[in-house]
């Protein structure tokens, strides 16, 4: 293959897109968007995760029982004083719970130091050097303070999990989601304003045109795609590093996701939206169709975390990486069979 | 220079069970304008395709400049400059823009891409117009681009698929002249087209083609073959004994009258016509016009495509 061939083609689809403001602004107003967007969830969910933990307050426990070294089911201890011991189904109510076991329970008021609790609620209590499951409730008016472990700053855990995994879905979205815009303009439109039998009769080879288009879509979304992130992550370190102390993106998470598995999810999707322009005959109906191209790379990067089958991590995203892959040699294969003078002048719709 | 600018031998087309082109045979010297003539749906285009490389042949061969359609199809497309019936350019871009993509894929060397699109332009009078947009641009002027794209990167062979179609009568008349200008200057070219005359005016050689190939030739050979020589006659007033006069003559092999005039057959009328003449004077005829017939290719490709209907 010769590139410089290919590199023409690119350069001619530059040259229109260039020429056509609709592109443009169609192409350009997700990232915008997307960094508008990222940049006013990251700085509230920093600005309340940086604020100081309220002090604890004064429970006036009044302790009337002790426990100690007990274990206790179906029980309600009222200002109870437990140590060392379990409690299995039952309510705490305005008690001091000591080095103890928490298991099925909701706790009102009460003071609980170095306790390990399981699907419990807590509301109004002060927890010191704890440690809890995700199953438990840890209403906003209790205080967490000390060692806990269990997520303890709702903030905290919010702005991870925003910074972390969703937004970095965004990316992976506008990835597959950008090429839909100009790829069918760069197939279909040839075939529609009937620019394809001069293209085709001159000494390119299949395999350089369409790799010529591929270039042409890919360059343009990519480059956005750099930009928005390279503004997004500067003005997200601008505004919430003076909060938290520290930077908060990029990561190697943010790294691998941007510079390794955005690419291949790009590609992935104008290798998609080149089958789909083979089998349509207007821009408009290739938009309509490449729309739902979006919809497995939703799926996987939604159904791996709910089900529990992994979070972003680079681990994951490798494993993504490696599955698009496969679908990209798959896709590449079969555009590479459809696409051929014959085909494009007989064949295709 | 050697060999043939295009040969076609047996080349056949089929879509599905139905044939667009059959067993169709033909050369294009270097040098010479060829047209193919046909009614709609006759194979024009799908032959043409498949002289550009665009379609595979089902059977058959053809070589273009030297080289294989089948099996040198990019040697094949190197040699040649394409003009198909819709112009097909890109009209967010400047003409000067669309030649500029053609000539580098062509791999036309940078230093002289620019001189050689301004020459095109200068000629076919556009050159002022060169940073406009397509889309501004007039069916004409879209034609003329279309042509100076075909053209950009000198190609050995030029195929100009119904380049007159569509156009007004001043704006065919600038690419007709446009190609006797390419004609002149020793082009080779393969034209399809309907218009009649402007297929008799362009070309040296031309194929009838019915799905098959129904007759090939120089207009003049074919009128040849299908009918025989005659001289027109035109006297100030004629007269059944003038006939009679004239069909005593040894070399006339018949005689009716036409429109007034008398439609004299003969084998050589380069030689015959003085005689005739003479026995017309003597029978006291008034002689006001004599010239060999000519029949227009219109003529022959009406009895040859109705003939092969009829068929």
């Amino acid at each position: 293959m010769r590139m410089g061939k290919a590199w023409i083609v690119a350069r001619k689809d530059f040259s229109e897109f260039r020429a056509n403001k609709q592109i443009i602004a169609t192409l350009a107003m997700m990232p915008i968007l997307m960094t508008i967007f990222s940049v006013l969830i990251a700085v509230p969910l920093a600005s309340l995760a940086s604020q100081e933990p309220p002090p604890e307050p004064d429970l006036n426990l009044n302790l009337l029982v002790f426990y100690d070294h007990v274990d206790l089911k179906d029980t309600t201890l009222n200002n109870a004083w437990v140590n060392y011991s379990t409690v299995l189904n039952g309510i705490v109510n305005v008690s001091y719970i000591n080095n103890s076991t928490l298991t099925n329970v909701i706790a009102y008021k009460s003071l609980l130091d170095n306790v390990t609790i399981a699907n419990g609620i807590l509301i109004g209590c002060v927890l010191r050097n704890s440690e809890y499951t995700q199953n438990t409730t840890v209403m906003v008016d209790t205080v967490v303070s000390g060692t806990t472990t269990g997520s303890s700053d709702l903030y905290k855990s919010l702005l991870d999990m925003m910074t972390h995994s969703f937004l970095l879905y965004v990316f992976f979205i506008m990835a597959v989601a950008m090429p839909t815009t100009i790829a069918s303009y760069s197939f279909v439109g040839e075939k529609t304003n009937k620019t394809l039998e001069p293209l085709l009769s001159t000494p390119l080879t299949d395999g350089e045109l369409l790799f010529g288009k591929y270039i042409a879509v890919f360059v343009p979304v990519m480059s956005l795609i750099l930009v928005a992130f390279a503004i997004m992550t500067a003005l997200i370190d601008l505004l919430t590093a003076p909060l938290l102390g520290y930077i908060l993106i990029p990561d190697a998470v943010w790294l691998v996701g941007v510079f390794v598995l955005t690419p291949i999810i790009c590609i992935v999707g104008i290798a998609m939206n080149v089958y789909i322009s083979s089998k349509v005959n207007d821009v408009r109906t290739a938009q309509q169709y490449s729309a739902l191209i979006v919809l497995p790379v939703l799926l996987v990067f939604v159904i791996g975390p709910v089900t529990g089958m992994g979070s972003i991590t680079v681990g994951f995203m490798a494993i993504i990486a490696i599955a698009f892959l496969g679908v990209l040699a798959f896709l590449v294969w079969l555009n590479l069979r459809r696409f051929n003078r014959e085909d494009i002048l007989t064949s295709w719709k | 220079m050697s060999g043939l600018a295009i040969q076609a031998r047996g080349l056949t087309r089929l879509f599905g069970n139905k044939a667009a082109v059959q067993e169709v045979s033909f050369d294009v010297a270097w040098g010479q304008v060829f047209a193919l003539l046909g009614p709609n749906g006759a194979g024009k285009t799908t032959t043409m395709r498949m002289l550009c490389t665009l379609l595979r042949p089902t059977a058959g061969t053809a070589e273009v400049g030297g080289f294989d359609v089948a099996t040198q199809p990019i040697k094949a497309r190197e040699q040649l400059g394409l003009l198909p019936e819709n112009p097909g350019l890109y009209e967010s871009l400047s003409a000067e823009r669309n030649l500029r993509f053609y000539g580098e894929i062509y791999g036309v060397p940078p230093s002289k891409l620019q001189g050689r699109i301004e020459e095109i332009l200068k000629t076919l009078e556009i050159y002022d117009r060169r940073g406009d947009k397509i889309a501004k641009f007039s069916k004409g002027m879209r034609q003329k681009i279309a042509i100076a794209r075909a053209l950009v990167h000198e190609p050995r062979i030029l195929f100009l698929d119904e380049p007159t179609a569509s156009l007004d009568p001043e704006a065919s008349k600038v690419v007709r002249d446009f190609i006797l200008e390419l004609k002149a200057r020793g082009g080779t070219i393969l034209l399809n087209t309907h218009n009649l005359y402007e297929a008799q005016r362009l070309s040296d050689r031309v194929g009838i083609l019915n799905t098959r190939l129904v007759a090939f030739g120089s207009p003049h050979d074919l009128a040849d073959r299908m009918w025989s020589r005659s001289t027109e006659v035109t006297l100030k007033t004629p007269d059944a004994r003038f006939i009679t006069a004239i069909e005593a003559l040894g070399f006339v092999k018949g005689v009716k009258r036409e429109d007034g005039r008398l439609i004299v057959s003969m084998d050589d009328p380069d030689n015959d016509n003085p005689r005739l003449a003479e026995a017309l004077v003597r029978a006291g005829a008034e002689v006001v016009s004599m010239k060999e017939r000519e029949h227009s290719l219109e003529d022959i490709y009406l009895k040859l495509i109705k003939g092969d209907e009829a068929k």
